[in-house]
């Protein structure tokens, strides 16, 4: 089997330092052991000033009661310099500091002006902060109506869920949980953070985008105000291909949502007749992160979930038709997972073989793991597994670098092109740390294609598009997905990786989510292309 | 004294009393005067001690050796008691005190054969004899013999008045005929008529042993006035409400006998296992922890622990918990837990070997084999699966009552692709136990495979319906 490295080399290199990245994460950690320290925050990469390089937007953190710090967390805003170097200009930006504890972030031009915009969720509040274009952002959240006041956000996805070209917006809610009172759990005598399952959960949020700058709630119209449960991760991408974007959302202890658009407005779950709601004996995993892509080659998405250490992050395969599949134990990831306590995952083909691989980062939430049991660590490796076409994997640990031979209390992380090499790079954030970022470095990378669509009357960013590239007598099927991971957002540009044996050129075919077909050929391989949707 | 010892001292003194003393030996009379005086007021001691100088001085007088095995026996010492009352049957074979007096303490000793043959002789000189009649009853009650022994006590109302046992050893022998209304009803005119706190035990254990948890409850409450043994009364009033169903009741018992220091050692096991299968098992924990200060000893209480620190993954603790249980008392529990306990903490190979002798040491023990084939499971190689269904089709050769194999080989034979075989698995484990969601969970996904959408959906209703109520448990125990 293909392994996707070589004897020798580091498939990924640490940047971090030489990029000049010196942020580092708050949890606020204390004494108090408030679980909302022990969740970590995201990372977004996405070319905020349209200057064709990827930025890094990373989300503070925030302080608890029992933990202030002198200098008040502040997120980051890294501005892609080139040559694999970044400057912070969060502040000059205005977009430096929260009014709340921040978490996750998802990236989106939700005004279809040309510039992505963030919105940042967290506790007891979230916040849109709209891209002015000229290096600064304008928190617009009380405008806007998406304060998703009162409530613990955690990862949000811009979702056109009724077609009229604009971004909506859905939000996964985490906990019922106040700073006030804390739940007080240990371990001997030492205290730890309390099971997820000591705090109730909340339903999410889903803002429809009226086109004007505001925003209306319509959680209850769309049958989303009675899903109470404990959500982390979130992903839009059509599973039913029926050209309407559904939502995928991972819950902690509560059973996963996979949303089917009505295409009237409302979702219905079907999580459990489509079996990725729970595990094979009917409970609800701690799903913390996912993503979705095919990886089996049948154009159909697999949904990737990360979950606590012993109950394996699981790999639903799509037949064509529900129920998924579940392929956790077949492919490998059950062994490769076991130990492990997961949270960012993402697709990526990093050979551009044209196989979808996965990186996911991981880390225990309690250090006292490592007095209860001798296999699972506090610090734990992120993971690359290398997919060989058919859905089953296997680790580089040995080849992909020492970062991933290092414990880490990993957290949110984004797949990305920093150097537009055509192989994706990958940023990951750490609890109360640095980041890191790791510069693809592998060697004899496959052929790639890339492509960044801008939508006309679709939204902008393509959100929801379907994209298949036809190349050597292979079809490669891609999604522009929003959400996924956790926390996080990625470069919302597809690189399709496409072997050794690449054509000299390449038929792309584009569903856009208008529903307008497009069909574009002779595209040279090697660059990224943009296409504009055809009216 | 013995538990029935009292019966003893009914008939020794009445016996003494109608008894002519020794006539032959002065000296000896003056003795025998000196017992009687003693026994009247319960000296025991001196009234045997008088009676043994009788006894000596003459040696041949049956009426001497009746008084002393009489009370030797209301001293609790059958033995010698049977001694002396042997001779005296032997010296005058016509005297039914003194045979009857054998036959009490030979059924006290457990010669329930040799009891039976004098009472039997005793009867057939002397039908209406009532107090051989109640022997002959309680000796039967002894030997399972219910059905007569329900006949021979029923008949002797005077006698019975008076021994409070007797009304126990009835309604013993009514739940043994099914006749449980009876059995309850001879426990009410019990407590109504000879209200007695060693008496209520015993009738509460009866009732236990029966299934009559509701009566043994109120039996065991009623003994609270006067049973000496407070803390294992407490454990069995606390087991008689829970297995009535008053789980909370049989917590706040067995939590007030913790606060009072007086819980014993099996007390705190039940409320670690109560506590545990509501969910709450932090707080089992932290009493199983105070259960092992205050018996150190004990293997049960930490396997208890040990099982709950599986449960909350604590392994490393669970290991050393099991371990200690075992080097207290082996047990096929200890060894399977501590097996598991060290397969979980990542102490496979150790594990791995401690089953394997488990398996040596217990080979028809089906929780040994279940359990080890769970743990290969997890292994996900080909060869620890191919053992597992090889332990797990074992155990259910072994106890074709378990469920679990039968849930897990399901799931392979699911996973295989063969959902015919996984049906069959799993609609037997459902006929077993109806009230695990995981069964009905697992059965949805296989009719849903077989085409069978309706069924499916059913199994899915079922499911949910069973997990809500699991984790309403859960939440009301915190």
């Amino acid at each position: 089997m293909q392994t996707g490295g070589k004897a020798g080399e580091n498939l990924f290199t640490d940047i971090t330092v030489s990029a000049g990245i010196h942020w580092k994460h708050t949890s606020g950690e204390s004494k108090d052991r408030f679980l909302i320290e022990s969740m970590g925050s995201g990372v977004a990469l996405s070319d905020f000033d349209q200057d064709g390089l990827l930025d890094i937007f990373l989300v503070a953190g925030g302080e608890t009661p029992g933990a202030k710090n002198a200098a008040p967390p502040r997120n980051a805003l890294y501005r892609n310099l080139g040559g694999g170097r970044f400057e912070d200009i969060s502040a000059k930006a205005g977009i430096a500091r929260l009014p709340f504890y921040g978490m996750g972030v998802a990236a989106a031009d939700y005004d279809n002006d040309g510039f992505p915009d963030l919105y940042i969720t967290g506790y007891p509040s979230s916040g849109l902060y709209h891209n002015n274009g000229d290096g600064t952002f304008t928190d617009v959240t009380a405008k806007a109506g998406v304060s998703n006041a009162g409530r613990w956000g955690a990862s949000a996805a811009w979702i056109d869920y009724d077609g009229d070209g604009r971004l909506d917006l859905f939000v996964a809610n985490y906990a019922k949980f106040s700073f006030d009172g804390p739940q007080h759990c240990s371990y001997q005598v030492e205290p730890t953070y309390c099971a997820q399952t000591a705090y109730e959960g909340e339903p999410p949020r889903l803002y429809h985008n009226n086109g004007d700058g505001t925003f209306t709630d319509v959680t209850a119209n769309a049958g989303l105000a009675k899903l109470v449960g404990r959500a982390l991760g979130v992903i839009a991408i059509d599973v039913d291909g029926d050209g309407w974007p559904d939502l995928f959302v991972a819950r902690d202890a509560s059973p996963n949502l996979l949303l089917i658009n009505k295409h009237n407005g409302t979702f219905e779950d079907a999580a459990m007749s489509a079996e990725v709601a729970l595990n094979m004996d009917g409970n609800a995993r701690a799903g913390m992160g996912v993503d979705a892509g095919d990886v089996t080659g049948n154009g159909w998405p697999a949904l990737v979930v990360t979950n606590f250490n012993d109950e394996q992050h699981a790999l639903f395969v799509h037949p064509g038709k529900f129920p998924f599949e579940d392929r956790t134990a077949l492919s490998g990831l059950a062994r490769l997972t076991k130990f492990f306590v997961g949270w960012g995952a993402q697709f990526l083909d990093y050979d551009n073989d044209g196989n979808l691989d996965l990186v996911l980062v991981n880390g225990h939430i309690n250090e006292v793991i490592e007095r209860t049991r001798r296999d699972v660590s506090y610090r734990e490796p992120p993971l690359l597994l290398h997919n060989d076409g058919r859905g089953n994997f296997e680790s580089m640990a040995q080849l992909a670098g020492p970062v991933f031979q290092r414990g880490f209390r990993g957290r949110g992380l984004a797949v990305g092109d920093l150097d537009n090499d055509g192989k994706p790079d990958v940023v990951f954030t750490c609890l109360n740390d640095s980041p890191v970022l790791l510069r693809n470095s592998v060697m004899d990378a496959g052929s790639w294609i890339g492509f960044q669509l801008q939508g006309t009357r679709s939204n902008r960013d393509a959100i929801g598009a379907k994209v298949i590239v036809s190349s050597g007598g292979r079809k490669l099927v891609r999604w522009i997905t929003s959400g996924g991971s956790y926390l996080s957002s990625r470069d919302k540009r597809l690189i399709f990786g496409l072997g050794r044996n690449a054509a000299e050129q390449v038929q792309v075919e584009i569903h856009w989510p208008s529903g307008n077909v497009q069909t574009v050929l002779g595209l040279a391989p090697g660059r990224y292309h943009t296409i504009l949707e055809q009216r | 004294m013995g538990s029935y010892a009292h019966i003893f001292f009914a008939l020794g003194l009445t016996m003494m009393g109608a008894r002519a003393l020794a006539q032959q030996e002065p000296v000896a009379q003056q003795h025998a005067e000196k017992a009687v005086q003693f026994a009247q007021q319960g000296d025991l001691k001196n009234a045997e001690s008088e009676l043994r100088k009788a006894v000596a001085l003459s040696p041949g007088d049956a009426n001497l050796l009746t008084s002393l095995g009489g009370i030797l026996g209301m001293e609790g010492n059958l033995q010698e008691a049977n001694t002396f009352l042997s001779k005296a049957v032997k010296l005058n074979p016509q005297d039914p005190a003194a045979r009857r007096n054998l036959a009490a303490n030979q059924w006290q000793l457990g010669r329930l054969k040799q009891a039976r043959d004098n009472l039997d002789l005793l009867l057939r000189s002397n039908p209406q004899d009532k107090l051989a009649t109640f022997l002959l009853g309680m000796v039967s009650e002894k030997e399972k013999a219910y059905s007569r022994s329900a006949k021979l006590l029923e008949s002797v109302p005077d006698v019975m008045a008076q021994q409070p046992d007797g009304w126990v050893a009835l309604a013993n022998s009514y739940y043994h005929v099914s006749e449980t209304e009876k059995a309850r009803s001879a426990l009410q005119h019990l407590m109504g008529s000879l209200p007695n706190a060693r008496v209520a035990f015993l009738g509460g254990q009866v009732s236990m042993e029966a299934g009559d948890y509701s009566t043994a409850e109120t039996l065991f409450r009623s003994a609270r006035s006067g049973y000496p043994d407070r803390s294992r009364l407490e454990f069995e009033i606390a087991r008689a409400e829970y297995r009535a169903g008053h789980v909370t009741e049989s917590e706040k018992t067995l939590l007030e006998s913790v606060e009072a220091n007086r819980a014993t050692s099996d007390g705190y096991v039940l409320l670690c296992r109560m506590l545990s299968a509501e969910g709450s098992d932090v707080r089992a924990l932290r009493i199983a922890g105070q259960a092992a200060q205050a018996y150190p000893d004990s293997a049960e209480v930490l396997s208890t622990k040990g099982s709950i620190e599986l449960k909350l993954q604590y392994f490393n603790d669970a290991v050393a918990s099991y371990e200690k249980a075992a080097a207290l008392k082996e047990s096929a529990e200890a060894a399977q837990g501590r097996a598991t306990a060290q397969w979980k903490a990542g102490m496979r190979d150790r594990a791995a070997a401690a089953f394997e002798e488990a398996i040596q040491k217990y080979p028809r023990d089906a929780q040994v084999y279940q359990a080890y084939g769970a743990v290969l499971l997890e292994d996900e190689s080909p060869q620890s699966k191919q053992k597992a269904i090889e332990l797990l089709k074992r155990a259910l050769t072994l106890d074709d009552s378990l469920v679990e194999p039968r849930y897990e080989l399901a799931n392979i034979e699911l996973a295989a692709g063969n959902p015919e075989q996984a049906r069959s698995y799993l609609e037997r484990a459902i006929q077993l136990n109806r009230n695990d969601s995981r069964l009905h969970f697992a059965l949805s996904r296989v009719y849903r495979r077989l085409g069978r959408e309706a069924d499916a959906n059913n199994e899915t209703d079922l499911y949910q319906k069973l997990k809500a109520a699991e984790q309403a448990g859960a939440r009301s125990n915190p």
